[in-house]
């Protein structure tokens, strides 16, 4: 459950930044007007725009990448005073401090990124609580930051308030002042807008769906070509970033920083906020982070805790910090997908949503010539006395075969014989220890896997590895090419050729799909589909990187006869266009009746390798599988 | 500069106690308390209650605390925690629950105790203990005593007894260990009312040395978040090592450096240590199945 990503609803392509653009501009009116009146909830209003760029930020870490990082506050507060700093010491023009600002926290995050890479769970937890505490001590301990009297201060600075920065050759003002517009508001409003726009569309391209995929099973992304490493480095300083702008809008709604501010707990609110409002979802941190600021700020608080001291106790009570976290734990009991995500359940259960209303249907001939007609070049396999050991065990020795193009070669042997060893070494799960592995004139062995996938490998996994949330159609399009070679900004930024090229890899999904038989369920999310159709589902995700290898791990596992007969067809089309071809499979029949060459594999090693007949006929084969005294029985031989 | 090395190593012992409470948590339920903290300042104000509670002995005073805690932690887990622990790494609801028990408390002691130190009444040792080239006070060479006799006694259970080797087996895959009639709750509950017994005692005795307040959690959480970290997360020995390294290591960067930049770059090294070698100093890299 907690996995799920969510996906945008499909509204028109205008409506969102329509609506967003409205509410902000009827932000700024009420904002602006001057009257004394609203400081408050000005400050209010500010303050939650401020904190929304940073958890709209975080809603990517937590709600898309699955990672949940308490450094966001401490990146926040690095944006904070580096703003303050370049107003103070360069009198830099806004833009400039509001990019410095973006910068270094960025910065930051690379680091936070590189150090907990290999990490998962509850260890990129404990590094980013450890960095928000540094950012903390370094922030509210090193002098220059003014330490109590907060930054600026009048001792050191001669001022507590930095000067109004100006725009364009707007001064903006802070809410502080009565009677002075709030014209700060103006440019912290549109930031806070912006960053929802940017949210919004990253999640619907391939760079945003590869977060989903990391999120899912950093394995399969790897398969996929995506570079795990350098991908969550992006995303994490991207956060880090917007976490940055954040704080320049902290430090333009109140133009003072106070270290407290920025302590441990800033970070540990900016995930209540997203998970509170629902992570992985737009507005999520919408709700989450004016629901916390409300509750931080609002005077109905305080007399709640006057009613608790009047009925409870006047000692043993809950104050507003208490109440959140409170509140947090109440949430993830009763609604774990947030305020927003329970919202969109009820919805969804009145009005389930219309399938196949954003793809693309094959019209065209013949699906696998349009996949593998031109471009794919024929490559052999050839795999020289590759090598495995778990500890003391040899579970792949001195394993040598080849798959010749157009032609499918099945590896066969009992449970543990090492056949899905094989096959994570040539995928790249695991590195081979000695022994060659090549792909035509490519080196494979010692090659990350994002790079095999590159190079034109393609496998498909045991138990598939689908988003269960995603439409079939998005769970295909992430095997394709631009997943993994898409850059951030470019997801950003449409240009024509963008989108003719998202255009062509909708059309090859189609073709994909149509040539897997499931044209029809394209629109569908890969958890309604039964068992069988999610393992063709993975198949196709394979074929639109256009593979020269496709490597099957037990493909016909769990398929009931009729589809493994289309199986069956399907394999045999795409040999036919030119496909290596290489299967791990338990179904003799299957075997009997698509393997040009088969090998048997026997406690690590390769036992018989000749076509399907006589492997399947030799003595240690059948005394393999069946043990010996049944040394007489021979296959049936109707397939 | 030996003092500075033996004042760290004791206050490590703390915090190696708490880490250790980490990775046997850790590896039977795959969560842990990040109220650990919270957990150890509940323990100490529990003991500063006790302190005017008549004639009983100091130990007993500490047992008693041990036991309440232990009880409150296996009840948390039992109630907040466990509902939500699963096998899917992704999913941290278990640590946000976890933080935000440790928010509630801290509120709550804030609120019903003040925010000033106070004396924790009992159990405290003034003078100094001296070894000739080096002194350290007596309150910290009794923490470090207790505390690395608890985690030796805590790593040798879990290591060599029956009852290790049933958490061994929840911590391998609950399902089977259910299989064969072990009940991975009661061993969670168990994990966590041990864990949390054991940083109550060590707790209140470091509170002898600097008072009982209630925000002390996180001035335990982090620097045994460190020592976990390098220790490896999932060694019930490696914690202990990691937490006095790290105790030293920020004893002597704070005693060469100040508290500003001596704190930073102790916990700078924790992370460049992980950079090196993710898995940590002393837990052997897992290896993937597909």
């Amino acid at each position: 459950m907690p996995a799920r990503t969510p996906m945008p609803a499909r509204l028109r392509p205008w409506a969102f930044p329509l609506l967003v653009a409205l509410v902000a501009g009827i932000a700024i009116v009420y904002t602006t007007d001057g009257s004394g009146v609203r400081l408050s909830n000005n400050q209010q209003i500010g303050q939650i725009c401020a904190f929304l760029v940073a958890t709209t930020g975080l809603n990517l870490l937590v709600g898309r990448t699955g990672m949940h990082s308490f450094a966001q506050g401490g990146f926040l507060a690095i944006g904070a005073y580096a703003f303050v700093w370049t107003q103070l010491k360069w009198d830099a023009p806004f833009l400039v401090g509001l990019a410095v600002a973006t910068i270094i926290p960025a910065l930051a995050g690379v680091l936070i990124a590189v150090a907990t890479t290999k990490m998962r769970g509850p260890q990129l937890a404990m590094v980013t609580l450890i960095a928000a505490v540094v950012i903390f001590k370094v922030l509210s301990e090193w002098k220059p930051f003014g330490q109590f009297g907060g930054y600026p201060n009048v001792s050191a600075h001669g001022t507590s308030l930095i000067e109004p920065p100006s725009l364009f050759g707007w001064e903006l003002q802070p809410p502080l002042f009565g009677g002075t517009p709030a014209t700060a508001l103006v440019p912290v409003i549109v930031l806070a807008a912006l960053a929802l726009l940017l949210y919004r569309r990253l999640v619907g391209t391939t760079w945003g769906l590869s977060l989903s995929v990391i999120k899912q099973s950093e394995l399969l992304a790897e398969h996929l070509g995506v570079n795990v490493y350098l991908r969550k480095i992006a995303v994490v300083s991207l956060a880090a970033g917007m976490a940055g702008v954040g704080g320049v809008g902290y430090a333009l709604v109140f133009a003072h920083l106070q270290p407290e501010t920025f302590a441990l707990m800033l970070g540990v609110n900016l995930i209540v906020m997203v998970i509170l409002g629902g992570s992985g979802y737009v507005l999520g941190p919408v709700i989450g982070t004016a629901a916390i600021v409300y509750l931080q700020t609002a005077p109905s608080v305080a007399s709640f805790v006057r009613w608790e001291n009047d009925v409870i106790s006047d000692r043993w009570y809950l104050s507003a910090q208490g109440l959140i976290a409170f509140l947090m734990i109440a949430v993830l009991f009763a609604m774990p997908a947030g305020i927003v995500g329970s919202a969109a359940r009820l919805y969804r259960r009145w009005r389930p949503r219309t399938s196949a209303a954003a793809t693309t249907s094959w019209d065209g001939d013949d699906p696998a010539a349009h996949l593998f007609g031109e471009e794919a070049v024929p490559t052999e396999l050839v795999v020289d006395g590759v090598g495995l050991a778990f500890g003391g065990v040899r579970a792949v020795d001195g394993v040598s075969l080849t798959v010749v193009p157009e032609t499918i070669v099945a590896i066969i042997g009992p449970n543990g014989a090492g056949k899905s060893s094989v096959v994570n070494l040539i995928s790249g799960v695991y590195a081979v220890q000695g022994g060659t592995v090549r792909l035509g004139g490519d080196v494979l062995q010692g090659v990350p896997s994002y790079r095999r996938s590159r190079l034109g490998v393609a496998r498909t996994f045991q138990t598939p590895i689908l988003s269960p949330d995603l439409t079939v159609t998005d769970n295909v399009l992430v095997g394709s090419e631009q997943t993994a070679l898409g850059s951030c900004a470019g997801a950003v930024v449409p240009t024509p050729s963008s989108r003719r090229r998202h255009q062509r890899d909708l059309l090859d999904v189609a073709a994909a799909l149509e040539l897997v038989g499931l044209s029809e369920v394209a629109g569908r999310t890969a958890d309604e589909l039964s068992y069988g159709q999610q393992r063709l589902v993975e198949l196709a995700r394979a074929l639109v990187s256009r593979p020269r290898l496709l490597v099957l791990d037990e493909p016909a596992a769990g398929l009931n006869p009729t589809e493994i007969a289309a199986l069956a067809t399907i394999l045999e089309r795409l040999r036919g266009q030119g496909l290596s071809i290489l299967l791990v499979e338990h179904h003799m029949d299957l075997v009997r009746r698509i393997a040009d060459h088969v090998v048997c594999m026997i406690d690590g090693r390769v036992a018989v390798a000749a076509d399907a007949d006589t492997v399947l006929a030799d003595p240690q084969v059948v005394s393999a599988y069946l043990g010996h005294g049944h040394l007489e029985t021979t296959g049936d031989r109707h397939a | 500069m030996v003092d500075q090395i033996l004042v760290g190593a004791a206050i490590g012992c703390l915090y190696a106690l708490i880490a250790q409470g980490f990775a046997l948590t850790f590896r039977t339920t795959h969560t842990m308390n990040f109220a650990s903290g919270e957990i150890g300042a509940i323990g100490a104000f529990i003991a500063v209650g006790l302190a005017g509670a008549g004639a009983l002995p100091a130990p007993v005073k500490l047992a008693v605390v041990a036991v309440v805690v232990a009880l409150i932690g296996a009840a948390l887990f039992a109630v907040l925690i466990r509902p939500f622990v699963t096998n899917d790494g992704h999913d941290a609801r278990w640590l946000l629950v976890t933080v935000a028990m440790s928010l509630v408390a801290v509120d709550v002691l804030r609120n019903s105790q003040g925010t000033q130190h106070r004396p924790l009444g009992f159990a405290q040792l003034d003078g100094v203990f001296s070894l000739g080239f080096a002194q350290v006070p007596q309150q910290l060479a009794l923490l470090a005593v207790v505390c690395l006799g608890l985690g030796v006694v805590i790593a040798l259970v879990v290591t060599r007894t029956s009852l290790g080797v049933r958490m061994r087996a929840v911590a391998e895959d609950a399902e089977t260990a259910g299989l064969v009639g072990i009940d991975s709750r009661r061993i969670g509950m168990l994990s966590y009312a041990i864990g949390s017994g054991a940083i109550a005692i060590g707790a209140t005795l470091w509170t002898g040395y600097v008072g009982v307040f209630p925000d002390m959690g996180p001035l335990l959480l982090v620097p045994a978040f460190a020592g976990a970290v390098i220790g490896g997360l999932v060694s019930v020995w490696g914690a202990l090592v990691g937490g006095i390294l790290y105790g030293v290591a920020d004893q002597l960067f704070t005693y060469w450096l100040g508290t500003a930049a001596g704190g930073v770059i102790g916990l700078l090294a924790v992370v460049a240590v992980l950079v090196l070698r993710p898995e940590g100093l002393f837990a052997r890299r897992q290896e993937v199945k597909v």
